[in-house]
């Protein structure tokens, strides 16, 4: 059977020109050569042609195009039939209501005063040894040790798990915006030492290098005061400004934007310090952990080491030809670069893991609460625009709440009305139609 | 077809004129009742105009014209609660009136994914990729449905099976040797 090269499906899209050129090509020439192909094909060509034996009439001359402006009517049906939807589900949500505002109103006293806003705390303390808890508070990072290489190889523990920020908080609140305090952790933990000190502690007893960053926003009232505040807070924790921006424009509030660093075991008495500064509307904490980057780090430069030693070596012993030294030259020139690119990235990474990385934004005070006297219809505007906003909130809150309270219910009803529609919709479209 | 697309009515009436026999032909050889073929058709236009920005070139509009024709027909189908998709009663049309009738019988026994292939094929001459886009199925399916078709017509149609030596060839399925 080998001898048909050709398929026989090919042979029916052969006849209907379906086949690429060349192939068409291709069964033309076979169908030449070979008579049973040949013979398919003529049987399929008159099964064709039977077939055609079969027409009906052309269309008859009372078959009119539809008028443009027919079509256009079709919308207006649709239109029916959405008003028709609407007012259903208008009439079920209605019923809802009139079911559920007593219970609504009940509640609503319930809902409206909101107590102080709760918080939600999770720690995730990082796995690793608990004993070390507040003692080894002076313990450098290890490999702060003169860059002495790392004495707890990586695969002798477990993998840490990949970096997240150590706890988050929410809050709930319906004034406050995102509110994410470090204190809490501690607070429930009843001890005065730095809670990111004791994390980093913990870490460095488990061979652990992390690098804490913090992003805060403080509104403040008297901006200047304020701001040369956080600058003496920082520098008396031995700390320092590593980037800052300030803006400011007439109309808008003072705003100043910094990223400073302080000493990790400095990092909490300096949050503390930063928050007396006036309302914190953000705070957040997150980690990252690098043991692995430094561990993987500290492997290359040793190998490079050993390499530039090697090629070193090479040099002194001098057997080859000219050539061959001053590639060996050139070899040690590009290793030396590696090593002092490593060396530097090496030093970032220390410096990550020993100075936290406070990102602060100091804002003025909102001039709504600042100056009761001679109001400006800008600030008014302003004002207006502020206080629409957080009702704005307010009432996407409330309906939040609702929905979540009654949303069981009206999914109920709705459903309900649904299958009603659903029963009803052919009769009442029948209805419309006539 | 972008003039129709606009919303004007000659670049539509062109269209009518140029599609009508074809998209009536096709109705016309699944529902027995002229008059309700040319509802039929009538209503396949219809939707049309209502839909003309569903398709951009025409050769998507043949695709989509003829999706809706058959969308048409399959519920009028299902509204007679019909099994027999094809008319049993001699329609009008030329050809010797046996054999129209016995091509008529022989396209009823396909099976049914089979002959709506057979008939967008042989009767409205829409090529594969087109048959393959206006019923939902891969190109290659097209092809291999066509062909089956086809032999299973030859022998329905009682046309001498040619089954030589070394090329067995049946209806049932490609048993194609390399
Ligand atoms: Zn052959």
């Amino acid at each position: 059977m080998g001898k048909h090269f050709v398929e026989a499906e090919e042979l029916q899209a052969y006849l209907d020109r379906e086949l690429a050129p060349a192939r068409q090509v291709e069964v033309e020439r076979h169908l030449a050569e070979c008579r049973e192909c040949a013979a398919l094909v003529a049987d399929l060509k008159r099964v064709s042609e039977t077939l055609q034996q079969w027409q009906v009439e052309r269309a008859p001359a009372s078959l009119r195009p539809p008028a443009i402006e027919a079509g256009e009517a079709a919308p207006r049906w649709r239109w029916k039939r959405l008003t028709l939807a609407l007012a259903g589900t208008g009439a079920v949500a209605l019923l809802a209501l009139w079911i559920t505002v007593p219970d609504l109103l009940k509640s609503g006293l319930q809902i409206e005063p909101m107590p102080e806003p709760k918080r939600e705390v999770i720690i995730m303390p990082a796995p690793g040894p608990a004993a070390s808890e507040g003692r080894a508070e002076e313990q450098e990072p290890q490999f702060a040790a003169g860059g002495a290489p790392t004495k707890t190889p990586p695969a002798a523990e477990p993998a840490p798990p990949p970096a997240s920020p150590a706890y988050e908080s929410r809050n709930e609140g319906r004034r406050s915006r995102e509110r994410v305090v470090a204190e809490e952790a501690l607070s429930s933990a009843d001890q005065a030492a730095p809670t990111a000190g004791v994390m980093a502690d913990k870490a460095a007893t488990a061979g652990r290098m992390i690098a804490y960053q913090v992003t805060m926003t403080v509104e403040v009232k008297e901006f200047e005061a304020k701001k040369q505040r956080l600058l003496a807070v920082v520098e008396e924790a031995g700390g320092y400004v590593a980037q800052a921006e300030s803006a400011e424009t007439p109309t808008q509030p003072q705003r100043a934007v910094l990223t400073v660093r302080v000493p990790v075991a400095q990092l909490n008495p300096v949050l503390e310090e930063l928050r007396k500064l006036g309302r914190v509307t953000r705070e957040q904490l997150t980690t990252e952990e690098v043991t692995e980057q430094v561990v993987d780090l500290e492997a290359r430069l040793r190998n490079a080491r050993a390499s530039e030693q090697r090629l070193i070596a090479v040099l002194n012993n001098r057997t080859g030809k000219v050539g061959d030294i001053l590639e060996v030259e050139r070899e040690i020139a590009r290793t030396r670069q590696g090593i002092e690119r490593m060396d530097a990235q090496r030093e970032n990474l220390r410096r990550r893991v020993e100075l936290a990385t406070i990102h602060i934004t100091l804002v003025e005070e909102f001039q709504a609460q600042l100056q009761p006297a001679p109001v400006g219809t800008r600030t008014r505007l302003r004002n207006a625009f502020v206080e629409g906003y957080e009702s704005f909130i307010g009432m996407l809150l409330g309906f939040v709440f609702f929905l979540a309270r009654y949303g069981l219910t009206l999914l109920f009803w709705l459903g309900l009305l649904w299958l009603g529609w659903r029963a009803m919709r052919r009769p009442v479209l029948r209805f419309l139609q006539t | 077809m972008l003039a129709f697309k606009r919303g004007e009515a000659p670049a539509f009436g062109e269209l009518f004129a140029r599609y009508k026999d074809a998209i009536y032909g096709y109705v016309r050889r699944r529902v027995n009742d002229p008059s309700r073929a040319e509802e039929i058709t009538q209503d396949v236009f219809l939707a049309l105009v209502q839909h003309r920005n569903g398709y951009e070139v025409e050769a998507k509009f043949r695709i989509y014209l003829y999706r809706i024709a058959l969308n048409r027909i399959v519920s009028e189908h299902r509204k007679k609660k019909e099994e027999d998709p094809l008319p049993v009663n001699p329609a009008a049309g030329g050809g010797d009136a046996a054999l129209v009738q016995q091509v008529r019988e022989a396209l009823g026994r396909l099976e049914a994914e089979q002959r709506e292939i057979v008939l967008l094929r042989e009767y409205q001459g829409l090529s594969y990729q087109e048959i393959a886009e206006v019923l939902q199925v891969p190109l290659g399916t097209v092809r291999s449905r066509l062909f089956r078709a086809k032999l299973a017509l030859r022998d329905l149609l009682g046309g001498r099976p040619v089954r030589q030596a070394g090329r067995p060839v049946s209806a049932a399925g490609k048993s194609e040797g390399a």
